[in-house]
């Protein structure tokens, strides 16, 4: 029994996401520099920083979608950037992706934009994969839209779709790329709900963003990037409240400028 | 009047030269089944090939697609036929017209599917690679329904243009609609049987005709 239990406190100790010193050029410009950053099972961490900091490149990296120029990412333990094209597959499967521009397929209706992964990469039957399309269609509140197309969806009734598209595979780990900056500012609050949501059942989540009282209030952990590097990193309260060093201080105080 | 009619509209003529007709339609048909159907999956191949990353592919398929767009079909044809002979490579007529008309034709598919593969947004195929689809899985399933989608009307129309095309087959000996119709007269010296040629033509392709103009209404996004 004590030995069930100490591999279980091992495993829950082992961080979902682990990146090493990760470097990324393109060319000869340098977008990401020693990067080092880890998410544990179940936490929400929201990624800050101004735009062209390499967010998003950071976020691509965790699913192989670029290649790195040095360092590793580890996704449960296991080396992405080292395995076979069939372990990237269920790696990409099991690493849910939500981007700003929603990228649901126009072509398909709600259900098979669900359901097309869960088919063709994970190999589920038909019937299977619309049941788990349902389910989680419901989670976000929208099992009621399966048969409409994305066209005919509001901009976070979309986002949600694509939510759902992502977490019907499965993943361990959701990454966020500023999925509220497209949208409307009435249908945010529906988005940022069921990603809250997310979090009360347990998801790691790893969240770039420009809501900066979605950070605040449901952030573990807040990191600041700036020019490619982590410049600080905390908790919510203290990266809001005290922070250290002076960029993120002028980014804060930048951002909390009331608009026009 | 009754002249007039008689040179173009001779029933009596007209069923005379039907049988002939009709195996020149056959003809017309088969070719038409062979260049369109070779083109279409060619076309895709050679558009793969031009936004591809490898440079060995792409460079080789930009080539092909200029040399035989700008090289007249009836110039390939004839070398086809009656050129490639000299490298001892002979072709039944039929073989030749789908060969010379199959490198014209899958260069315009070509360009049209490149088109239509440039017009997805990258996005689709980063959230279908994200999600774990291959590269193949991800032409199939997202990219390509798309692509097609957007350019039907130009896939319709350059299908039109191969159909009217197939009548240059009849310089090459081929008896196909064209060149049945042109027996035709020569042995009965009446103008109908290229009439009713005509007419034929203009049933098969008035309907596709029809289809892209109403496609070529503004498209709602
Ligand atoms: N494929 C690419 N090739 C060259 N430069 C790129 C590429 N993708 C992103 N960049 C550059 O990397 C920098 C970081 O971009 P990005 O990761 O999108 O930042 P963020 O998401 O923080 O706004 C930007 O300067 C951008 O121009
Ligand atoms: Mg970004």
């Amino acid at each position: 029994m004590r030995r069930v239990g100490l591999l279980t406190v091992d495993r829950q100790m082992r961080p979902s996401l682990q990146i090493v010193s990760l470097s990324k050029r393109f060319g000869h410009l340098t977008i990401l520099r020693d990067i080092s950053l880890s998410v544990m099972p179940g936490e929400l961490v929201c990624l800050i920083g101004p735009s062209g900091s390499g967010k998003s490149t950071l976020l691509r990296c965790c699913n192989r979608l670029e290649e790195l120029s040095g360092g590793d990412i580890l996704i449960e333990g296991r080396n992405i950037y080292s395995g076979t094209a069939r372990d990237l597959k269920t790696l990409r499967a099991h690493t849910g992706m939500v981007f700003q521009s929603f990228n649901l397929y126009p072509h398909l209706d709600v259900l098979a934009n669900v359901t097309l992964a869960q088919r063709k990469a994970l190999g589920r039957t038909r019937k299977e994969a619309e049941a788990k399309a349902l389910d989680m269609l419901g989670l976000v509140g929208l099992a009621d839209r399966a048969k409409s197309y994305p066209a005919q969806l509001s901009g976070g009734q979309q986002q949600r779709v694509a939510i759902a598209r992502a977490l019907a595979l499965d993943p361990t780990l959701m990454l966020f790329d500023e999925p509220t900056s497209a949208l409307d500012p009435e249908t945010v609050g529906s988005v940022l709900s069921v990603m809250r949501n997310l979090k009360t059942r347990g998801m790691t989540m790893l969240v770039v963003t420009h809501e900066m009282s979605f950070a605040r209030e449901a952030a573990d952990r807040v990191v600041f990037m700036d020019g490619g590097m982590i410049v600080e990193e905390g908790p919510p309260e203290a990266i809001f409240g005290a922070p250290q060093m002076e960029r993120t201080q002028a980014f804060l105080s930048r951002l909390s400028k009331p608009v026009g | 009047m009754d002249a007039f009619l008689q040179q173009f509209f001779n029933i009596d003529i007209l069923m005379e030269a039907m049988p002939l007709l009709m195996r020149g339609l056959w003809i017309t048909a088969q070719l038409c089944v062979a260049v369109v159907g070779l083109g279409l999956v060619g076309g895709l191949f050679v558009a793969l090939a031009s936004i591809s990353q490898r440079r060995w592919l792409k460079y080789p398929a930009i080539i092909y697609v200029d040399i035989f767009r700008a090289l007249p079909p009836l110039v390939l044809l004839v070398f086809v036929y009656s050129g490639l002979p000299f490298a001892g490579l002979n072709l039944t007529p039929f073989a030749a017209v789908v060969v010379a008309f199959l490198l014209n034709n899958s260069s315009y598919y070509g360009e049209v599917y490149r088109a239509g593969l440039q017009s997805v947004p990258n996005g689709q195929r980063e959230a279908a690679r994200a999600s774990g689809l291959s590269e193949t899985q991800t032409l199939i399933h997202v990219i390509l329904p798309q692509a097609i989608r957007n350019v039907l009307p130009d896939l319709l129309s350059n299908t039109i243009e191969v159909v009217k095309l197939t009548s240059l087959a009849s310089v090459v000996s081929l008896a196909e609609l064209l060149y049945t119709a042109n027996m035709a007269r020569s042995i009965t010296y009446n103008a109908t049987p290229l009439v009713a040629a005509a007419l034929i033509y203009l049933a098969l392709l008035w309907p596709l005709v029809r289809l892209v103009s109403r496609y070529q209404r503004p498209l709602a996004i």
